[in-house]
């Protein structure tokens, strides 16, 4: 796949004096720092639960204190191939650690908690494929959950220890395949190393991907796959060959029964270095996994088939959205979103943190741009180097998508996948231009840094970044959120099993520590149901058709945010109007629970 | 038999190994985490995709990285391909199954790995060991990091602006009495009344209740009837008798779906008509679910074909 004069195109010439160096080299050191680093965003948590200012200067301290060591190290020639390995873990696990010390006491994402439920029911069924009322497509890819549910039977440990540790696993799978798919397909060291650091940069990876949820362990899974096909395309001999399709189809087979848009792009992946392989090498060359592309699509087509046919129904609202807002958009029938906020407006990044985030992507554009020029130069007839440069152009061309409502969210979930051409070829440029000018080292560094800390910036919203209040003391005792509170007051006074409609946050709470089925969302519509100031019919026949006896009123509108929603409020929250809740007060209703904000009817005498 | 252990020592340990971490998780289910964390990890996540690879790939193919990422990537893999088969022979999913499905499937790959001639011989990882101050740089990095968690783990003081909530709830008990609540998750101590009103008339008053944060109160009530009457329970701050703080109010007479209970039967006559194994029982539906409590207060579910 690769030749050597590429691999000294780019600066694998290094190498070898690379590899004389110490085994830890300089890692102790970075260790150091990064231990460092966390200690100062734990320190940013701890200021943020408290409710004290200027949360963000040790959190970005931190950012730095982990990255900037690291990306000076990655970025040199010095260092060996395995240590460059190390460091590259250890960014991505410092980085996992940023995400984990944000809510160390439980899991705090609305998916966390859809997957938390899948996992306990495993654990208590003693079986896969239950039921979510939240996400009812989950319990169809049951990989996470039966992992998870396998770490917390055997070691005894809570399903949150487990799944933090399954998650932390699967990241060190995710940076180190990266890495090594890197140095194998460009004989490159440096540019492994460089290509993961700036994987980091995905938007998604410092918190969304770093969740409890399906797709942060099946992505993985596809790097591992991705990395067996290289190597089955560069096996020397059938008995090699054979060896590394088992392994694709063992790690294809684990990433079909995870997550359902992972093993559709890898079966993508699978098809398009086919039909690149054929375009840039003729059909007579060996190579194309033509085979392995059948196989996969098959076990695929099987699991949507026979295990998880309503994914269909799943998706494609989500998609045809996306797609009909663009239309609308570019024919101005809709508005667009503005950048760094909320759907509901209410959030907004500071303006040093804007600037950097659209330097961030300056730089990558540069960097692809630049690195497109490299592949174009040394690797055009190489299928997957050039397959991931159009992953690079097409991650640039999803920018415009972050301006549209419905499409944003699509563009963010591709750039999981498209951003791994990216740090491909962003890194072939960034070793190229320290092959020219050596002095540029600590720019490329800097660069590597800046690109990761707008991701984190473009990725999640300021005042999510660090902890918020959720374990709190108060006189020497803990205290709980409201929805929590109300979620376990209904297991303690009503038993486990009874069905709610609630808001988004609230209904999460009520399935994991309520241990209740939960209605929530607009599909149907219970979101109206609940905020609306007045009770219309269509609402009642909701509540009797769904046989659904109680309601979870909840006046904070942060109810409604499942990333946001579980936590104490600091200040007075927004509220919906008091006739939201009011409306539920009829004679033949009862008014179980009240603490506030929230109140529980007992709503079986509408029926 | 020692030449052919040491030309597969890697092999030979990962099996052993993973018997082992199957016997301490799954024989040993009520051992503590602390005890079981490490083993159950090795076998969830490292040993049979160590085992898996070395069966497939020949070690010369595969650099060390390589290695550790198909090792954790393959064990996920071959724990999600287990529970998979686990569930199509109706087995049921737990500590016993997950360790001796994994146990076999690594030892089963091993063999294949040692058959193929794949074993490698155990080295030491550090021939030349590390330096004092690597050792310290690496010590210094745990202590930060360790530092950080236990920072992070620690329940901090409520912030001065803190909303904190307090609940007040009704349970109907029957159709003559209810069961009444306060639970405070106020950041401070706070006194509390409660009224129970009965058909509009105050019947009986509590308090001041002082709660503590995180404390809860509650009574149960007579309210006459049937048939019910509507009742009502009143929360005022103790500190503004007369502003209504939360209000709860039960006026359908239906009687609230209670927790699970496990009561037992007082007695078990010997011609008693439900009468079983463990002595009499009653039957339970709850939903879909149905269950026998004994006299013994053991709940056994009943499968659905014999309902």
């Amino acid at each position: 796949m690769t030749t050597a004069p590429h691999a000294l195109a780019t600066g694998a010439a290094s190498e070898p004096v690379a590899h004389r160096t110490r085994r830890l080299g300089a890692f102790p050191l970075l260790a150091l720092s990064a231990g460092a680093g966390l200690l100062l965003v734990s320190v940013a948590d701890a200021l943020s639960r408290t409710g004290r200012a200027h949360a963000s200067l040790p959190f970005w301290l931190g950012i730095v204190a982990i990255l900037l060591p690291a990306a000076v190290r990655v970025a040199g020639a010095q260092a060996g191939s395995r240590e460059r390995a190390a460091v590259v873990v250890l960014v991505g696990l410092a980085l996992y650690g940023v995400k984990v010390l944000r809510d160390p006491f439980a899991f705090t994402y609305g998916d966390e908690l859809a997957h938390l439920h899948n996992l306990t029911e495993i654990l208590r069924r003693g079986d896969i494929f239950g039921t979510n009322s939240i996400l009812p497509i989950t319990p169809r890819y049951p990989g996470l959950e039966s992992t998870g549910a396998a770490l917390t039977a055997l070691s005894g440990a809570s399903p949150f220890a487990s799944g933090i540790l399954l998650i932390g696993a699967a990241r060190v799978v995710l940076v180190l395949a990266l890495y090594v798919f890197v140095e194998r397909l460009v004989d490159s060291a440096r540019a492994a190393g460089i290509a993961a650091l700036v994987y980091a940069a995905t938007p998604t990876f410092v918190y969304f991907s770093a969740q409890f949820s399906y797709e942060s362990l099946a992505l993985p899974l596809a790097l591992a796959a991705v990395l067996a096909v290289l190597r089955w395309m560069t096996a020397p001999d059938r008995g090699e060959r054979r060896g590394w399709a088992a392994v694709v189809v063992l790690c294809a087979a684990a990433v079909i029964a995870t997550h359902h848009i992972t093993s559709y792009a890898l079966t993508a992946f699978l098809l398009a270095i086919s039909l690149l392989h054929l375009m840039l090498r003729g059909r007579r060359a060996p190579g194309a996994p033509w085979a392995l592309t059948a196989i996969v699509g098959a076990m695929t087509v099987a699991w949507l088939a026979l295990v998880a046919g309503r994914t269909v129904g799943y998706l494609s609202p989500v998609l045809t959205d996306a797609v009909h807002h663009v239309v609308d958009t570019i024919r101005r029938e809709s508005g667009t979103r503005t950048l760094f906020k909320s759907d509901s407006g209410a959030e907004s990044t500071p303006a040093l943190e804007r600037a950097v985030a659209l330097l961030a992507v300056a730089v990558l554009a540069a960097g692809v741009l630049a690195g497109v020029r490299e592949v174009w130069r040394h690797w055009r007839r190489d299928p997957v180097v050039v397959l991931l440069s159009l992953g690079a152009i097409a991650y640039l061309g999803t920018f415009p998508l972050r301006f549209i409502p419905a499409a944003w969210e699509t563009a963010s979930r591709a750039s999981g996948f498209l951003i791994i051409g990216v740090a491909l070829v962003s890194a072939l440029a960034a070793v190229a231009l320290m092959q020219r000018r050596p002095r540029t080292r600590p720019l490329v560094a800097v660069a590597i840094v800046l690109v990761v800390a707008g991701g984190i910036i473009s990725g999640w919203p300021a005042s999510l970044r660090q902890g918020r209040p959720l374990r709190v003391r108060a006189e020497g005792h803990l205290i709980d959120p409201p929805g929590v509170a109300a979620a376990r007051w209904t297991r303690s006074a009503l038993g486990s099993g009874r069905r709610f409609a609630a808001e988004d946050a609230d209904a999460r709470l009520l399935v994991v520590d309520g241990h209740q089925v939960a209605f929530q969302g607009t599909n149907p519509d219970y979101n109206t149901v609940l905020q609306s100031p007045i009770l219309n019919p269509w609402m009642v026949a909701l509540l009797r058709r769904k046989r659904i006896p109680f309601v979870l009123a909840d006046r904070r509108s942060i109810s409604a945010d499942n990333i946001a929603g579980y936590f104490f409020d600091v200040g007075a929250p927004a509220r919906y109007p008091a006739a939201s809740t009011a409306k539920f007060d009829l004679s033949d209703v009862d008014r179980l629970y009240d603490s506030g904000d929230i109140v529980i009817f007992d709503v079986r005498g509408l029926w | 038999m020692s030449a052919w252990l040491r030309r597969n020592g890697d092999l030979a340990l990962v099996a052993g190994v993973a018997a082992l971490c199957a016997v301490l998780t799954g024989a040993l289910p009520a051992a503590p985490a602390g005890v079981r964390a490490l083993p159950a990890a090795l076998l969830v996540l490292a040993l049979p995709g160590y085992a898996i690879t070395a069966a497939l790939v020949a070690p010369a193919a595969l650099r060390g990285t390589e290695r550790v990422v198909f090792a954790i990537a393959l064990s996920i893999g071959a724990t999600i391909l287990v529970t998979l088969a686990l569930h199509l022979l109706s087995i049921r999913l737990g500590g016993g199954a997950w360790a001796s499905a994994l146990a076999l499937v690594t030892v089963a790959a091993a063999g294949a790995a040692a058959l193929r001639g794949h074993g490698r011989t155990l080295r030491r990882p550090y021939p030349g060991g590390m330096r004092v101050l690597e050792v310290l740089a690496l010590a210094g990095a745990l202590v930060l990091a360790g530092g950080a968690f236990a920072l992070g783990l620690t329940p901090l003081q409520a912030p001065r602006d803190l909303q904190g909530s307090t609940a007040l709830w009704i349970l109907p008990r029957g159709t003559a009495s209810v069961q009444i609540g306060v639970r405070s998750d106020q950041p401070r101590a706070a006194a509390y009344t409660v009224d129970l009103l009965v058909g509009g008339r105050r019947v009986r008053s509590y308090g001041p209740l002082r709660l503590r944060p995180g404390a809860s109160w509650t009574a149960r009530a007579a309210t006459g009837g049937p048939p019910a009457p509507v009742v009502e329970a009143v929360l005022r701050r103790a500190g503004a008798p007369s502003v209504v703080f939360r209000h709860v109010i039960l006026r359908s007479g239906r009687v609230a779906p209670g927790p699970a209970t496990t009561r037992r039967l007082r007695a078990c006559p010997a011609r008693h008509p439900l009468r079983g194994a463990r002595g009499c029982y009653r039957v339970v539906v709850r939903g879909r679910r149905a269950f026998r409590f004994y006299t013994d207060g053991t709940k056994v579910p009943i499968a659905a074909s014999r309902r």
